[in-house]
C-alpha cells in the first residue's frame, strides 16, 4: 500500500493495516514493557497487548470476507477471545467498538473511521468499572476526538492527526496519573495504543515496518511446540523413542535433512533455516539422528522420551485425576470453579482443594479471554464461580464470563493466597450466588506478600526502588525495597503480625531451592513466634517467595 | 399425670440439667477393642478423651440396644402412662430404631410412647428436650409436644469445627462432607447438621479464624431463641466463645456443655460446636 492519498479502506486493506499495527508492537513491545509502573517481571503490557493483536489478526485472516465491517467484526472476535491483561481487554472493547460502528459498512471512509474509533472509546470507557484519566483510556478518548476534527480529507490525514494527538496524550499522562509522575513514566497501555497506530500510519505511507528484530527464535519455538503438540495427540506411533534435537550450523540445508529424517520414522517436523533447524521424529533408532545432528552441524538441544512410558504415566495421570474429578463432581456438587495460577506446585495445591479447572497464565502470567472460556467450558457443571488471582486478570475473566452461556461469576480475587481461601470457602452444596458471596468474603481473611526482584529503579507510594533490589508487595502495594529476601519479608511481616494471625504459609517459586525455603521457614519460626510457618513449593515464576497470613 | 421426655446420650445435656429436668438419659457406648463402656456412666469424658488420644485403634460407638431401651420406659411408666422420648437423627444412629421397636413392644402393654427423630444432635436435641419439658409441665398433650419438636427441626442449626475429617471418615458418618477430604494443605473444616445429615459448610486456614466464623454463623440471624456451645476437650477456647456470642446477643443465656464420648469417636478431640435456635 503505497499510496497516500487514500479516501476509503476496504477489507483487506483494514487487514494488512493492523497486521502491520500488529507487528509494529511487537517489534517495539519490549519499550513498551520496560514503563510499567510496577517494576515487577510480569503483566508485561507490550506483551499482552500484541498476544492480544495476534488473535486478532488470526481471526482476521481466516475471515474470507472483503467487506470492511464483516474483517472488523472478525477481528473484535479475535480481540476478545485473544485479550489478556488489563490493557489487552481495553484495547478488545476498542477493537470491538470499533467494529460495531461500521458493522454492515462495505469500505471504511474518514468520517465512518472517526465515528467508529468514537464509538471505540465508548465502549473502552463503558467496560471498565471504574475508569482512571491518564490511562489508554484517556488517549484513546483523545484519539477519538482528534479523529472527528480530521474526518474530511483522506484517511491518511486522518491517522496522522490521529497519532499525533496520541502521542500528545500519552506525554500528558503523567499530567493526570500521579503514580506515573513519581515513577517517571508515561502510562503504559497508553503508550502501546500509540505504537499500535504509528503502525498503522507508517503502513499507509508505505514506511517500512521490519526492523532489526527478525523472527526470533522465541516464535519458531512457540509454533514448532504447538504442532508437536498436535502429533502426540494423534494416533498412537508404533515407534519407540520421541526424539528432538536442535541443530546448529552453517548453510544447513532443511529440505535436505528433512528428506533424510523422513525415512528414520513417523511424525516429522523439520523447521528452521540455514543456521538453526530444529527436528522432531518418532523412532526406533535416536542414535541415527543425533549421528545426523552432528554430522550436519552441532547439537545444542537433544531430548530423547520413552513414548510407551509417557502412554503408561499418561494413563496414570488420567486415572489420578478421574479420581480427583470423582471426589469433586459427587453427585451433590452443583458448581465447579477455574482459577488462574503460575507454577506447577501452586496448581497442584489448587486441585488439591477442589479446582476444577486451573488456568496457566502463559508467558506474560495474563491468560486470554479465550484460556479461561475455554477453562469454563470445560467445567463438569453448569455453575462456575472463577478466580483470577491477579488484579491485571480480572478484567479478562469478566469478559470471558459474559461470553459463556453458563452460569458464571468472577470472585475477583488479586492473589493466589485470596484464591485459595476463596476456594476453601466454597460449599459445594449451596448455590452460585450463595456461594459467590462467602467466596468474596473469604478474600479478605487472608493478606498476601509477594517477594521479587525490582526489574526497574523507580519510586512509587514514596518508597525507592533500585533496579535489581527485592521488592515486598503487600496485597499488591509496594510496600519494601531492600537488599534480600528475608529482609524484604521481615519487613513486611513486621507490620502485619501482631494481631490475631497465626499462620504464616510460605509459597516458593521455582527459582528457589528446597533448602533455602526451609531455611527461610525456619527464620521466620524464631521471629515470629506464635505462628506456624508452612512450606509449599509453588514453582511460580518471578515470585520467589508468594507468602500469606492468616 | 404430665408426659414424660425421654432421651439419649448423644443430646450432651449435662447431668445436673438432666436430673433436674427429670430427664432419663439412655446411653449410647463406645467400644474401646473388647470392653464396652456407657457414656457419662462407665466412663466420664475426659477418660474417655485421654485413652482416645493414646488409643492405637481407633475406638467404635454402639446404640443402646431394645432391652436398655425396654428397661428405662418401663421405668418411667411406673410413674406416667405417655412418654416423648427424642431421639439422635435416625440418618446418625441406629439409636432412634431401637427406642421405636422398645415402643412398639411396650404399646401392646398400653403405654403410649411417641418416640420422635430430632433430626439433629447434641445441642439441637438439647433445646429440644428443654422446649418438650417446658411443655409438658404446662400440661401439652403427646401429640402438641410431639408438635413442638417437629416444628423446632427446621428451626434448629449446628455448626461444628472439627481438626481433621479423619475421625469422621473412619467413623463413616462422613455423607456429603467428604467433598472437603484428601487436601495437602491443612485446613479445619466446618460441618454442620441439617436434615439429619452431616453436610460440608467450608474450610479455613486457622483455628480462629474457625471461631470467627463459627461466631459469624451465629450473629448473622437476627432472631435467636437458644444459644449454646458444646466442646470436646478445649474448654477455655469454649468460653471464649460463648461470652462473644452473649455479649453480641446482649447478654442472652448461651447454654455451655460438653461433647460426649460417642460424638468424640466422630468428630474427635479438638471440636467445637455452636447450636441454636431461631424463632418462628
Amino acid at each position: 500500500m503505497t499510496d497516500t492519498n487514500l479516501a476509503s479502506l476496504s477489507g483487506s486493506d483494514l487487514r494488512e493495516m493492523f497486521r502491520a499495527a500488529s507487528r509494529w508492537l511487537e517489534l517495539n513491545k519490549e519499550q513498551v514493557n520496560a514503563i510499567n509502573v510496577f517494576p515487577v517481571p510480569d503483566g508485561d503490557t507490550g506483551t499482552n497487548m500484541h498476544l492480544t493483536m495476534r488473535s486478532t489478526m488470526e481471526e482476521a485472516d481466516r475471515c474470507q470476507e472483503s467487506e470492511a465491517g464483516a474483517v472488523l467484526g472478525a477481528m473484535s472476535h479475535g480481540a476478545l477471545m485473544g485479550a489478556r491483561g488489563n490493557s489487552g481487554v481495553i484495547l478488545s472493547q476498542i477493537v470491538r467498538g470499533l467494529a460495531l460502528a461500521v458493522k454492515d459498512v462495505p469500505v471504511l471512509d474518514s468520517k465512518a473511521l472517526a465515528a467508529g474509533l468514537q464509538q471505540g472509546s465508548d465502549t473502552a470507557y463503558k467496560a471498565v468499572t471504574k475508569p482512571t484519566e491518564g490511562t489508554i483510556l484517556t488517549v484513546i478518548r483523545d484519539v477519538a476526538s482528534a479523529a472527528g476534527e480530521n474526518s474530511n480529507g483522506d484517511v491518511a490525514a486522518l491517522m496522522a492527526a490521529v497519532v499525533d494527538a496520541a502521542r500528545d496524550s500519552v506525554a500528558r499522562t503523567p499530567d493526570l496519573l500521579p503514580v506515573l509522575a513519581e515513577a517517571g513514566v508515561v502510562d503504559a497501555g497508553g503508550q502501546g495504543l500509540f505504537v499500535l497506530l504509528e503502525g498503522m500510519l507508517r503502513h499507509l505511507r508505505g514506511e517500512t515496518i521490519e526492523g532489526e528484530a527478525a523472527a526470533a527464535d522465541g516464535s519458531l519455538e512457540k509454533e514448532f511446540l504447538s504442532v508437536v503438540e498436535q502429533h502426540h495427540q494423534a494416533e498412537e506411533s508404533p515407534y519407540g523413542y520421541c526424539t528432538e534435537v536442535l541443530i546448529e550450523g552453517q548453510a544447513l540445508l532443511v529440505d535436505d535433512l528433512r528428506e533424510r529424517v523422513l525415512a528414520m520414522g513417523d511424525s516429522v517436523l523439520v523447521v528452521g533455516d540455514e543456521s538453526l533447524v530444529r527436528v522432531h521424529v518418532h523412532t526406533d533408532d535416536p542414535g541415527a539422528l543425533l549421528a545426523l545432528g552432528t554430522g550436519a552441524g552441532s547439537l545444542v538441544q537433544v531430548k530423547v522420551d520413552n513414548i510407551r512410558h509417557q502412554a503408561e504415566r499418561f494413563v496414570e495421570l488420567h486415572q489420578e485425576q478421574d479420581e480427583a474429578a470423582d471426589r469433586m463432581s459427587a453427585p451433590e456438587s452443583q458448581i465447579s470453579s477455574v482459577a488462574v495460577v503460575s507454577g506447577e506446585g501452586l496448581a497442584d495445591l489448587f486441585r488439591d482443594v477442589g479446582c476444577s479447572q486451573v488456568v496457566s497464565g502463559g508467558p506474560t502470567m495474563n491468560p486470554s479471554t479465550r484460556d479461561i472460556l475455554d477453562a469454563i467450558e470445560s467445567c463438569p457443571t453448569d455453575e462456575v464461580v472463577v478466580l483470577p488471582n491477579d488484579k491485571n486478570i480480572i478484567m479478562a475473566a469478566n469478559q470471558a464470563v459474559e461470553a459463556t452461556k453458563k452460569r458464571a461469576v468472577v470472585v475477583p480475587s488479586r492473589s493466589a493466597p485470596q484464591g485459595l481461601a476463596a476456594l476453601l470457602a466454597m460449599n459445594p452444596e449451596e448455590g452460585l450466588d450463595d456461594n459467590a458471596r462467602a467466596m468474596e468474603d473469604a478474600l479478605t481473611s487472608v493478606r498476601t506478600i509477594a517477594i521479587t526482584t525490582a526489574v526497574r529503579s523507580t519510586e512509587i507510594g514514596g518508597v525507592a526502588v533500585e533496579e535489581g533490589q527485592m521488592i515486598a508487595v503487600v496485597d499488591d502495594e509496594l510496600k519494601i525495597a531492600t537488599d534480600s529476601p528475608e529482609e524484604a519479608l521481615d519487613a513486611a511481616l513486621d507490620e502485619l503480625t501482631g494481631g490475631s494471625t497465626s499462620l504464616i504459609t510460605l509459597c516458593y517459586g521455582a527459582d528457589v531451592t528446597e533448602e533455602e525455603a526451609q531455611a527461610t521457614a525456619v527464620h521466620l519460626r524464631a521471629r515470629y513466634t506464635g505462628h506456624e510457618v508452612e512450606i509449599v513449593a509453588g514453582g511460580q515464576p518471578h515470585y520467589l517467595y508468594i507468602v500469606s497470613l492468616e | 399425670m404430665s408426659v414424660r421426655i425421654v432421651t439419649d446420650s448423644t443430646a450432651d445435656m449435662p447431668a445436673e440439667m438432666a436430673q433436674e429436668l427429670g430427664i432419663p438419659v439412655v446411653p449410647l457406648s463406645v467400644v474401646f477393642g473388647e470392653e464396652s463402656y456407657k457414656e457419662g456412666i462407665e466412663i466420664s469424658h475426659d477418660v474417655f478423651y485421654e485413652r482416645l488420644g493414646h488409643s492405637k485403634e481407633l475406638p467404635t460407638t454402639s446404640s443402646p440396644s431394645v432391652g436398655d431401651f425396654l428397661d428405662t420406659y418401663r421405668d418411667v411408666l411406673k410413674e406416667t402412662d405417655e412418654i416423648v422420648s427424642v431421639h439422635v437423627s435416625s440418618k446418625l444412629s441406629a439409636t432412634y430404631s431401637n427406642a421405636t421397636q422398645a415402643a412398639a413392644i411396650l404399646a401392646d402393654e398400653g403405654a403410649r410412647i411417641e418416640v420422635v427423630d430430632s433430626r439433629t444432635v447434641s445441642l439441637g436435641m438439647m433445646f429440644m428436650c428443654q422446649a418438650a419439658v417446658k411443655a409438658a409441665a404446662e400440661g401439652a398433650s403427646v401429640e402438641d409436644i410431639r408438635r413442638i419438636i417437629d416444628g423446632m427441626s427446621p428451626r434448629i442449626s449446628v455448626y461444628v469445627v472439627l481438626d481433621t475429617l479423619e475421625y469422621v471418615r473412619r467413623g463413616g458418618r462422613i455423607g456429603r462432607a467428604r467433598a472437603f477430604l484428601g487436601t495437602m494443605l491443612r485446613v479445619k473444616p466446618i460441618l454442620s447438621f441439617d436434615g439429619g445429615e452431616v453436610h460440608p459448610e467450608e474450610r479455613v486456614r486457622t483455628r480462629s479464624l474457625a471461631l470467627d466464623r463459627l461466631f459469624q454463623m451465629v450473629t448473622s440471624n437476627p432472631n435467636i431463641k437458644e444459644v449454646g456451645v458444646a466442646y470436646s476437650i478445649n474448654a477455655e477456647e469454649a468460653e471464649a466463645l460463648r461470652r462473644r456470642i452473649s455479649e453480641a446477643l446482649d447478654g442472652m443465656n448461651v447454654q455451655m456443655t460438653r461433647i460426649g464420648a460417642v460424638a468424640g469417636v466422630h468428630g474427635g478431640p479438638g471440636v467445637l460446636g455452636v447450636g441454636f435456635l431461631r424463632a418462628e
